[in-house]
């Protein structure tokens, strides 16, 4: 299934990954009618407040009112605390 | 030659950030040199006793966010080079975590890059910390502010 052209790659990090028990899947797009990032989130059941996620696609900060394409990963973060 | 004006390093076992540096300074000498080494603290956010830290990180990302930043800097200032080494996975309390060592021809410039490539390790690049003691582990929530 991985090489289906209309999946995507969903990953989740930390503590988000362990509240939830999975750090990646693979989701059809044309289950997201808006193809937006907050409606993936919505559709993965993730309920946590937007302003503490941040999102990233292919490996590029971006907003959960961005749009992910075909064989985007598309990356859901807690607030970082490194350093 | 040109010399390389940065190094960035994920370390996923323990480090000398003493024999780091001294192997970073043999091409990189320059006027003044600002370092930061940051250790795991011995009490967690909670005030208990800390038995480990554990750091995530986003493998890719992380990298990029951070040799972005450095590479953004090499633009600006000429007489510049950072040595920047982050820890993950499972570390003791005093251990090093983080290593940064700036590299400049005035000190000023050390200082306030040093200070700065800190402040976008804690906050602008995904790492994570969980804290374990004794009970349980928790996830920090918040980094801690800059303050004196």
């Amino acid at each position: 299934m991985k090489n289906n052209a209309s999946q995507i790659k969903v990953l989740l990090f930390a503590e988000l990954s362990e509240k939830y028990g999975w750090d990646e899947k693979y989701l059809s797009l044309d289950l997201i009618e808006d193809k937006k990032a907050k409606s993936i989130l919505k559709y993965i059941n993730i309920n946590v407040a937007h302003q503490s996620i941040i999102v990233a696609i292919n490996k590029e900060i971006s907003s959960l009112e961005a749009t992910v394409k075909d064989n985007d990963e598309v990356a859901f973060m807690p607030i970082f605390t490194g350093g | 030659m040109d010399k390389i004006k940065y190094k960035f390093k994920i370390a996923t076992d323990p480090f000398n950030p003493y024999r780091e540096i001294e192997k970073w300074e043999i091409n990189n000498q320059m006027a003044a040199m600002s370092i930061f080494i940051g250790r795991v603290r011995e009490i967690n956010q909670f005030g208990s006793q800390l038995k480990q830290l554990e750091i995530h990180h986003y493998s890719g990302l992380t990298e990029k966010l951070i040799e972005k930043h450095l590479s953004e800097i090499t633009k600006k200032i000429e007489s510049f080079s950072a040595l920047v080494i982050h820890r993950v996975g499972f570390i003791d309390p005093l251990e090093p975590i983080v290593l940064i060592a700036v590299r400049a021809d005035k000190r000023g410039i050390a200082n306030q890059y040093c200070s700065e490539i800190l402040e976008v390790t804690k906050f602008k690049v995904p790492f994570w910390k969980k804290e374990w003691t004794d009970t349980g582990s928790s996830w920090v929530k918040n980094n801690t502010v800059l303050s004196t």
